[in-house]
């Protein structure tokens, strides 16, 4: 029973999930106040655990909660609130109401349930679960561009589940274990004969993590479901899902392979930093020649997957704000991405269309929402003061830190004296301090993000309106907008509280 | 101890090959040996469906209706997969904890029931 306890809101999601299905069928009833009661007691369920301050397990030790799943039970709880508040509308107006609602908390409470695995099997039920709701929910429009995305998203979801099972399947083979903390204890003696199967294994539990996570090049999936998927299952799956994945991708690598400690870190530093470079140079020049806002936003989801897989590397090389740096990411990236999100549901609810030539002079027909999307540009560009841009700087300064560049730099004031030697140790130090690499081409990436965001922002405040009449949104959508450009401006002046509560959470993984 | 252990699978693997292959080969051996008789006809070939004649070619188009009633077995499927391992440890788990093991199946087959309700109430078994 007490086991039960432990996993109690992911619990209540999954049964509040079937009540509201059978609510569905058994007639017309009000849903929504289930569904967001839910989610609450949820929430704050997850924040009484979290307050207890103690870490629990249950089933064996296949579930564990602490800081670190708490963190992203009340992100996933928050986010999965926000995305039903802004997308109400659409989703009162469908015929199949109950079953997105239902979907969406069953996706949701696995999800919970996933980021406090601690254990193969467990992983793989939460993540396959959270996943198959997924692939309904981005099918469940009807149309040929929701089906199509439904299918591609069940195609490539079904291949990325097989490929992950195989690596389990190694990992479990080599430590003869299921549970982290076994595998740890295998990879801790430093086995020399298992070296090569211990990276084919962890290669292919990255490649089925990084399907969830969406970065190059396991990405293919990612701009036609979100193009294709209803704008609210859209934001759903690009903040909620991508959150659990990384979550499940930093305890796998932190607590099963050993963190920075491990004999094989600096192997999947280099895979995490080359991918990372990869997905942020990818996503952002594929941005640049979007014209659809959800298309777009597809992109520069990639792209900033990227931005934060620079943090997985940076805790791979053995820094000590790695993790918290991806966790601060996370939580700013949902409160920017949620915003932009539910503003663009507002938006295209009302014009009918995803066309970015369409938010012509938004910012005269509805000054708030043309507000608010500007400022989320900007967060997702990086530009201070908005939480973005600490984000960035948070983890970028990680991957330095890590990298031994600081040290090199000093030393190379006193090899300055002899030229010769002087090259060939700065090639040397560069090729060492790769890490340094991937944040300069991250920087380099902001710049050319910049342009895209930016020219959305400038359509929707400089350009001629095609007509004049005011967009009326209402007050729960405002609310949800107003309460995400907060947190975005929040985190960027006062990151204070949630930086603690990452270093926190990130702590936890010890 | 690992070899071992793979072993065993690759017993397994060549007795599951031979049990099919065996047959056919045992036949080929004793045609080639003329100690059978060999005398095809139109019916002897024809491909065995328990009786039932069959229709068409195997690459035939079949009706998409038929994967909402696929998907509806496999509640059943799934049911009896889970059920036979609980069934088989009754003897044991009916003296440790008699209603607890019961409750648990029920909630389970409690699940199913509802996945089963929803798809009829949904039309799922209607032929449409």
């Amino acid at each position: 029973m007490a086991d039960f306890v432990v996993i109690a809101p992911a619990l209540i999601l999954l049964l509040a999930s079937g009540v509201v299905l059978f609510v569905a069928i058994s007639g017309p009833g009000t849903l929504r106040p289930v569904v967001l009661g839910a989610l609450v007691i949820a929430g704050v369920f997850a924040l009484a655990q979290g307050a207890g301050g103690q870490n629990a397990e249950a089933f064996g030790g296949a579930v564990r909660v602490d800081a670190f799943s708490v963190f992203f039970a009340v992100l996933i709880v928050a986010a999965t609130i926000a995305v039903i508040l802004g997308g109400s509308e659409w989703i009162e107006s469908r015929a199949q109401r109950g079953e997105v609602y239902g979907l969406m908390l069953a996706s949701a409470g696995a999800m919970l349930l996933l980021t406090q695995s601690n254990d193969l099997i467990m992983i793989f039920v939460a993540l396959e679960t959270t996943s198959i709701a997924q692939f309904i929910l981005a099918g469940i429009a009807r149309d040929a561009r929701s089906s199509e995305a439904g299918l591609k998203y069940l195609l490539t979801g079904s291949v990325s589940a097989a490929v992950l099972l195989y690596g389990f399947a190694f990992l479990f083979g080599l430590s003869g274990s299921t549970s982290l903390q076994g595998i740890a204890a295998y990879v801790a003696a430093a086995p020399e004969g298992g070296r090569l199967a211990l990276l084919f294994a962890f290669a292919l539990v990255a490649a089925g993590f990084g399907f969830k996570m969406a970065i190059v090049p396991f990405h293919a999936w990612a701009p036609d479901v979100y193009q294709g998927a209803p704008t609210v299952v859209t934001s759903f799956l690009s903040v909620a899902s991508k959150a659990a994945g990384f979550a499940i991708v930093l305890r796998v690598f932190y607590v099963g392979l050993g963190g920075g400690d491990s004999y094989i870190a600096n192997d999947w530093a280099i895979m995490f930093g080359v991918l990372a470079a990869l997905s942020m140079t990818f996503g952002n020049l594929a941005a640049l020649m979007q014209t659809d806002v959800k298309r777009l936003l597809g992109y520069s989801s990639i792209a900033q997957a990227g931005n934060i897989a620079v943090g997985l590397a940076a805790v791979a090389a053995g820094s000590t704000n790695g993790a918290s740096g991806v966790l601060f990411f996370l939580g700013t990236y949902a409160a920017t991405n949620l915003g932009a999100f539910v503003c663009v549901m507002a938006v295209s609810q009302r014009i009918g269309s995803d066309q970015i030539r369409d938010y012509a002079g938004l910012a005269r027909r509805s000054p708030w929402l043309a507000g608010i999307l500007t400022l989320c540009l900007l967060s997702l560009t990086g530009i201070p003061p908005t939480a973005g841009f600490l984000a960035k700087i948070y983890i970028f300064n990680s991957a330095i830190q890590a990298s031994g560049a600081s040290e090199f730099t000093s030393n190379l004031g006193a090899q300055m004296v002899g030229a010769p030697p002087f090259v060939a140790n700065l090639v040397d130090g560069v090729v060492e301090r790769w890490l340094v690499l991937v944040v300069v081409v991250a920087v380099l990436n902001t710049a050319i993000s910049a342009f895209y965001y930016l020219r959305w922002a400038r359509t929707m405040i400089l350009d001629e309106p095609p007509e004049t009449s005011a967009l009326r949104v209402p007050a729960g959508v405002q609310g949800v907008v107003a309460v995400a450009a907060f947190g975005v401006v929040l985190f960027g002046l006062a990151p204070t509280p949630l930086i603690t509560a990452a270093q926190h959470a990130a702590a936890a993984l010890h | 101890m690992i070899p071992a252990d793979f072993g065993r699978v690759g017993l397994l693997i060549i007795l599951g090959l031979s049990f099919p292959a065996l047959p056919l080969v045992v036949s080929q051996l004793l045609l080639r040996a003329k100690q059978r008789p060999e005398n095809p006809d139109p019916v002897k070939n024809a491909i065995y469906e328990c009786g039932v004649e069959s229709e068409g070619t195997a690459w035939g188009q079949f009706n998409a209706r038929y994967y909402l009633f696929a998907l509806g077995f496999v509640i059943f499927d799934v049911e009896v997969i889970f059920l036979y391992p609980w069934a088989v440890n009754q003897a044991s788990l009916a003296l440790t904890e008699p209603l607890v093991s019961i409750a648990k199946a029920a909630i389970f087959m409690g699940v199913l029931a509802f996945g089963l309700a929803y798809a009829w109430r949904r039309g799922a078994l209607e032929w449409r």
